[in-house]
């Protein structure tokens, strides 16, 4: 009995140990990631760090890039096969035609996004902004958010100046030029906090708005290289598991791959989600979205498109099930 | 350890675990309690977060002013749960999840307060102004997206409900299958051990057993610990010394034994060599003595033939005299001329009668002292007759009288002269000692009888008896009471031989009323 019993062990252990060493055999399939270099995509950056693209057999070939939009750019011109972003982007090349598919959200937040006002502008309360000139980074996120808190607060989208300013260039903005006020996403509210001081004024408000990144591709990748996603979305669970256990070091990896400040990674960190899921409330989003982009005008589509179409779920599926909250 | 120690911190153990068991069996209870308390809280919760979004709807979609004021109940109501629930749910990861709920429904109260803020402000109801409706859809939207966390969170937090339970009974399961496992393996090692020990013990034991038992008593079993086996092997080793002590006084005294059987043989051996010259010795003595014997015989015979010789004498007085008396009858008759040849052949027919009784008297003696050769079947009334005749002139001379009173005439086997002998010894004992008495009408009778299939013959005087001090040695080879000029001790001692080993019978004597009485029974 002793006998099998040790058998027994040896034979878990030896399982045990051949499915942590696992190697996927064969060469190392080749993909492009393009990374926007932002706290949001930390799985991806902690996939990439840790070589858990290459324990899935992958090597990533990493595009690093200020923003998702830009990010989302290299896919659709076919410069990268998978691209961080967020929804927002998304979904304005969705309702632009664009046949790609998300393949998983990597982070969830209400928090992030902010209107910094230049209080010498006169500006104290978000009603001040009417009538002011406000940059944003359009189509993305920062123009979502800022629609939905001047909508709020009883503003209306003519009552205020427009201004198409890269994310990257929103600091920079609001200090040297005519700008009187900004909306932006992280790390540029921060850098533009830090900027400013106490000239700066922000509004933020976590209740009008949930915003997620997400993993995404071509639709025609997706079918040509299922594989790859499966193995994508295998290392980016990895780096879930990674994240959830080790915060510190993960942070501390973001902070390396992104150049953002430790303090910053942690703050952002506070209000973050980092899990890979395809839920329900991401087709809510981008349907919210896709409706405010067809009034705004900022689409030609008159339509809501069936964002079913544009969610590959097979791949986490048979990755993560219970992660797959969207029913088809 | 003694066995009784452990047999007893068994029993210890035992109970441990059974209290061990009750306290997992009350703790599982407790958290199941507490489970269910939690899964009830996160179903209440799920159920209102349905309700508030149906009265949700109804606002939206009728303006009704009873929803608005029931949703902000519910919503109210779902605070309360919520904040229950954080009491209940004590889970790092559960507390996150609860933190995060709370989060959503409080985004769901302000975005729900924004779009009644809109509606009021707008004055309007839903649909009419474009921005307002724009807000209000954008509002409904996020609403719904926190709805859906929301329902989320509940689902983990009835997960973690249901998880919970699984815990509690997991714990049960976990804690008795742990327990029951403890005790097997308590059970298995404190067996292997004891077993061990038992064993271990048992072997030595039984080795000390086998060596002792093979003979080596200065063996001594190991004693190990301080249990009932070395109590056991110490008994066993005291044991085994006095048994040494025990076989050391055997081996002693066999050695003792030995050496008094050595001693013992030796003188056995002296015995039968002393025995050995004994037997030569007594051999010898005992041919001396039969010579002596047969010289007595020879002497007793000689004695008897002198006693015969004197009895001739007696016998052939009277017709010596009558032969002289017929010679100086003849003398005389012939100076008288009466001298005739019938007278001649009368006195010469006298004097050759006296002649041939003279002679035959001589062939009776020698008849008598011929010796058997063998045995034969003999009357004894006519040896007791031939015998008292040999003896009649003695005792006519000396006024003796002697009386044969038989009854019967028995025959008997054995040889006749030897019994004439005897009775000739006895007889002429009697005489002597009846001349010695000088008693009144001396007498001897002989009484001659049958008892059962022997012949008895007594012989008894009136001579007063023979003293009751040498009564007892009268047969014993010299021994006599007439001194040496006329007795040799040999008669009695030579009639007893020839009477009870030469012929099977016995020889007695005894004292009577007025004498000596001798009993012959052959």
């Amino acid at each position: 009995m002793l006998i099998e019993v040790s058998a027994l062990a040896l034979a878990a252990c030896f399982c045990a140990c051949n499915r942590t060493n696992q190697k996927t055999a064969g060469p190392p399939v080749k993909i492009t990631v393009a990374y926007a270099t932002l706290p949001e995509t930390a799985l991806a950056q902690v996939a990439q760090s840790r070589g858990y693209y290459r324990e899935e057999g992958l090597e990533a070939t990493a595009h690093l890039l200020p923003y998702g939009k830009l990010a989302l750019k290299e896919v659709l011109e076919g410069k990268a096969d998978f691209a961080t972003v967020a929804e927002t982007p998304v979904m304005f090349a969705i309702m632009k035609g664009e046949a790609i598919s998300i393949i998983a959200t990597i982070h969830t937040s209400s928090l992030g996004h902010a209107i910094l006002a230049r209080r010498d502008r006169g500006i104290l309360t978000i009603g001040d902004l009417k009538g002011k000139r406000i940059a944003v980074t359009l189509g993305t996120t920062s123009h979502f958010f800022l629609d939905a808190m001047l909508g709020i607060n009883g503003i209306s989208r003519k009552g205020v100046l427009i201004a198409d300013v890269k994310a990257d260039e929103i600091p920079d903005a609001l200090t040297h030029g005519d700008i009187d006020a900004v909306s932006t996403f992280n790390p540029y509210v921060d850098l533009t906090k830090k900027k400013l001081g106490n000239r700066v004024i922000t509004f933020q408000s976590k209740d009008i708005y949930r915003y997620t990144f997400n993993v995404v591709a071509t639709q025609e990748f997706i079918r040509k290289n299922p594989g790859k996603v499966r193995k994508m979305l295998h290392a980016l669970v990895k780096a879930e598991d990674f994240v959830r256990n080790s915060p510190v070091a993960a942070q501390k990896i973001v902070s390396d791959f992104s150049g953002i400040e430790i303090a910053m990674v942690r703050d952002i960190w506070a209000t973050a989600s980092f899990q890979v899921i395809l839920d329900q409330s991401l087709i809510l989003g981008l349907e919210d979205e896709s409706r405010w982009a067809i009034s705004s005008g900022l689409t030609g589509a008159r339509k809501v498109p069936n964002y079913l179409d544009y969610i590959y779920l097979d791949g986490l599926k048979s990755v993560k099930p219970d992660a797959v909250r969207i029913l088809r | 350890m003694q066995i009784k120690r452990r047999l007893q911190i068994n029993v210890a153990i035992s109970l441990l675990t059974a209290i061990v068991i009750c306290l997992v069996l009350l703790l599982s209870l407790y958290r199941l309690k507490k489970a269910n308390n939690s899964a009830k809280i996160a179903g209440d919760i799920i159920t209102d977060s349905l309700e508030s979004v149906i009265l949700r709807n109804d606002y939206i979609r009728n303006d009704n002013e009873r929803a608005k004021e029931q949703w902000f109940t519910k919503n109210e109501q779902i605070s309360k749960f919520l904040k229950l629930a954080l009491e209940n749910f004590r889970n790092a990861k559960d507390r996150k999840n609860i933190a995060g709920f709370i989060e959503d429904q409080e985004s769901i109260g302000i975005i729900f307060s924004a779009i009644v803020a809109n509606r009021e402000k707008s004055g309007l109801n839903a649909g009419s102004g474009d921005l307002s409706h724009e807000v209000e859809e954008r509002l409904l939207s996020q609403l719904d997206m926190r709805v859906y966390e929301v329902a989320i969170h509940g689902r983990k937090l009835l997960e973690s409900s249901r998880e919970a339970r699984y815990s509690a009974l997991r714990l049960v399961v976990g804690g008795v299958i742990a327990s029951f496992l403890f005790i097997i393996a308590l059970a298995a090692v404190n067996s292997w051990a004891m077993g061990r020990a038992i064993t271990d013990r048992v072997t030595r034991l039984r080795d000390g057993a086998s060596m002792i038992g093979g003979g080596d008593l200065d063996h001594r079993i190991e004693i190990k610990g301080d249990d009932e086996f070395a109590e056991l092997s110490q008994a066993f080793n005291t044991m085994t010394a006095k048994l040494r002590a025990t076989y050391d006084d055997l081996a002693n005294e066999i050695q003792e034994r030995r050496l008094t059987e050595e001693t013992l043989r030796e003188s056995e051996q002296n015995y039968h060599q002393l025995n050995e010259t004994l037997e030569q010795r007594i051999t010898k003595a005992v041919h001396e003595l039969r010579d002596k014997d047969r010289m007595l015989i020879i002497q007793g015979r000689q004695a008897v033939m002198g006693e015969m010789i004197s009895n001739i004498s007696h016998q052939w007085r009277q017709p010596l005299n009558m032969l002289g008396l017929l010679a100086q009858e003849l003398q005389a008759t012939y100076k008288h001329g009466m001298f005739s040849t019938e007278y001649v052949d009368t006195n010469v027919k006298k004097t050759m009668e006296l002649i041939q009784h003279m002679s035959k008297t001589i062939d009776d003696f020698r008849n008598f002292f011929k010796s058997d050769k063998e045995r034969v079947r003999f009357r004894v009334l006519e040896v007791i007759e031939k015998t008292m005749s040999l003896l009649e002139g003695g005792f006519k001379a000396h006024g003796i009288r002697s009386e044969i009173k038989e009854t019967g005439d028995p025959s008997i086997n054995g040889y006749p002269n030897e019994f004439a002998q005897v009775l000739l010894n006895i007889v002429s004992n009697a005489r002597e000692a009846l001349l010695a008495a000088k008693v009144e009408d001396p007498t001897i009778t002989i009484r001659l009888y049958t008892e059962g299939d022997k012949a008895v013959v007594t012989i008894s005087d009136n001579a007063g008896g023979i003293p009751e001090d040498i009564i007892e040695k009268i047969f014993e080879p010299y021994f006599t009471t007439k001194g040496p000029e006329k007795g040799t001790g040999i008669g009695l001692y030579m009639s007893k031989t020839i009477i009870e080993n030469n012929m099977g019978g016995s020889l007695t004597a005894r004292n009577t009323g007025g004498g000596a009485e001798f009993r012959i029974e052959v």
